[in-house]
């Protein structure tokens, strides 16, 4: 019975919010810039429009989901250094802040010259992504109980066991907490490295439509985008019901 | 040293004091000058109120923590030196288990975590002697706390370690239960005596299983006591309803009392 309700609590809420938005379009209540929800349906399944948008959807997910897995193993690899390699702990942690402090939109440009326009927006969703999941693995490292760290230590455990063994399993659920924040982390983070001259993506949609005042491709990319995001939070929720139960959590 | 080789040690605890700095810059004197000697094979319970410093002697003897003056021996090697060669065996009050494991692998983790094969056999063996071979494959959760701390000793004694370290192993279970419990590790230690440690808040728990009881007084703790219990072995939980078991119960409960309370004492 629960899923259910749970389920017919979103529909609902999404029934609410896509009339309101429907009538506030109709209504023009917001101008131009909000049109009625029918009518961005309507242009996105046009046969131009809808190859339009499944092509730059299909290089920024490419460019999202390969930003994700690098990102991630960034990130958790960095966790796990400061773990085995306790000495270069700090100097890694203040790394990784001050890297994650740098605003992306600074760092476009400049990647755009280094790194080129085509792996601009991969190395933007890594950047996103990595510092979300760098922070959620050191909290599961973190939160390792007390009665936990005795036990490493009287069985007179190296550090890579530890790791392993004991205090990675024990992060499992904040590592998959951090790879579902990671995965809007990672789509955002492409469309931005898109925006800053990638041939192609949503990214590069979003910024033709904007400056040819296309509204409704606008929102489509828009929404495209966000359809995205929940796609990779949902897989992530699903794996982490299937998933963590086996590791008794 | 193969695991099957060990023996039991003794200990030996010489002019040990332990002293925290806090935040504030000051410092507190958690044990004072405490000097005892345990034989191989010998089981001692620690008795005393509430912060004289039993568990921190305890996680001393761990290799947890070092003093801060004085030194401890088993059989002639530092804690550390005794967690090198796995001769720990530690309980404690949470019980520590893996979530993740099943209640088998959490017996056969310290084989994993000290990079040794696992003896199946070896598991097997301690999950029958803790009465828990049914429930080889169920999940932490799906235990009860005491079956919980079965585990948790089966996996402290699956090393064959030298000296066992039982922090108020059965302090989170109820009174039935911990009266079971107690059998039950009576039954274990007395298949293989090994060198034990336990600190406990139960004067009863103390006396049923130790061969000698060990009153701490207040911060910075102290022995104020050493008392032999000269029960016969094994002992059965209507030994708790005997005179002798009685009058030791009435004496170590004075003379808590007494370092506890001096002035309701007297």
């Amino acid at each position: 019975m629960r899923p259910v309700a749970n389920s017919s609590k979103w529909i609902l809420g999404l029934g609410v919010l896509f009339l309101g938005w429907e009538i506030a379009g109709q209504q023009e209540w917001l101008g131009k810039g909000l049109p009625p929800i029918s009518a961005i349906v309507t242009y996105a399944l046009e046969p131009r429009s809808y190859e339009l948008l499944m092509r730059s959807a299909a290089v920024t997910a490419t460019n999202a989901i390969w930003g994700f897995i690098i990102g991630s193993m960034i990130g958790w690899s960095i966790a796990c250094s400061g773990q085995i390699w306790p000495a270069l702990k700090k100097g890694l942690d203040t790394l990784s802040t001050f890297v994650n402090a740098i605003p992306l939109i600074a760092l476009g440009p400049l990647l755009i010259v280094t790194v080129g326009e085509q792996l601009t927006p991969m190395t933007t969703a890594s950047l996103a992504v990595f510092f979300t999941v760098f922070v959620a693995v050191l909290g599961g490292f973190e939160r390792l109980p007390s009665v936990h760290h005795d036990v490493i230590h009287t069985y007179g455990v190296n550090r890579w066991r530890a790791l392993i063994l004991v205090l990675f399993p024990n992060a499992l659920p904040s590592f998959i907490d951090g790879l579902k924040l990671g995965t809007s982390a990672a789509v955002l983070g492409a469309i931005l490295g898109e925006w800053f001259g990638a041939p192609a993506g949503l990214g590069v949609l979003i910024v033709s439509s904007m400056q040819n005042f296309q509204i409704t491709l606008l929102w489509s990319a828009a929404f495209l985008g966000t359809a995205m995001s929940a796609a990779g939070f949902f897989i992530l929720v699903i794996v982490q019901q299937k998933l963590l139960p086996r590791f008794g959590w | 040293m193969a695991a099957d080789e060990k023996g039991t040690s003794s200990i030996v605890i010489e002019e040990v004091r332990k002293r925290f700095e806090l935040t504030n810059g000051q410092s507190i004197e958690a044990v004072g000058h405490v000097d005892l000697e345990i034989a191989g094979g010998e089981f001692i319970a620690l008795i005393g109120p509430s912060g004289c410093g039993k568990s921190t002697l305890l996680r001393m003897l761990a290799g947890l923590e070092q003093p801060s003056h004085g030194r401890i021996s088993i059989a002639g090697e530092t804690p550390e030196e005794c967690i090198k060669h796995h001769d720990l065996g530690i309980a404690m009050q949470e019980h520590g288990l893996m979530p993740w494991l099943t209640a088998k692998k959490n017996v056969a983790l310290p084989f994993r975590l000290a990079g040794l094969p696992v003896d199946e056999d070896r598991v097997d063996e301690l999950l029958n002697l803790v009465g828990l071979q049914d429930f080889a494959e169920a999940l932490p959760k799906q235990l009860s706390g005491g079956m919980k701390q079965r585990i948790s000793i089966a996996r402290s004694l699956v090393l064959r370690p030298r000296v066992l370290i039982l922090d108020e192993p059965f302090g989170a279970l109820d009174a039935v239960t911990r009266r079971l419990m107690n059998n039950e590790l009576q039954r274990i230690w007395s298949q293989k005596p090994t060198t034990t440690i336990l600190v406990t808040h139960s004067v009863e728990e103390a006396i049923f299983l130790a061969d000698r009881v060990c009153l701490m007084s207040p911060r910075p703790g102290r022995l104020a006591l050493i008392e032999p219990i000269e029960l016969e072995r094994p002992r059965k939980l209507e030994t708790m309803q005997e005179q002798s078991f009685l009058n030791l119960l009435a004496k170590l409960t004075a003379a808590l009392d007494e370092v506890c309370m001096p002035e309701v004492a007297t």
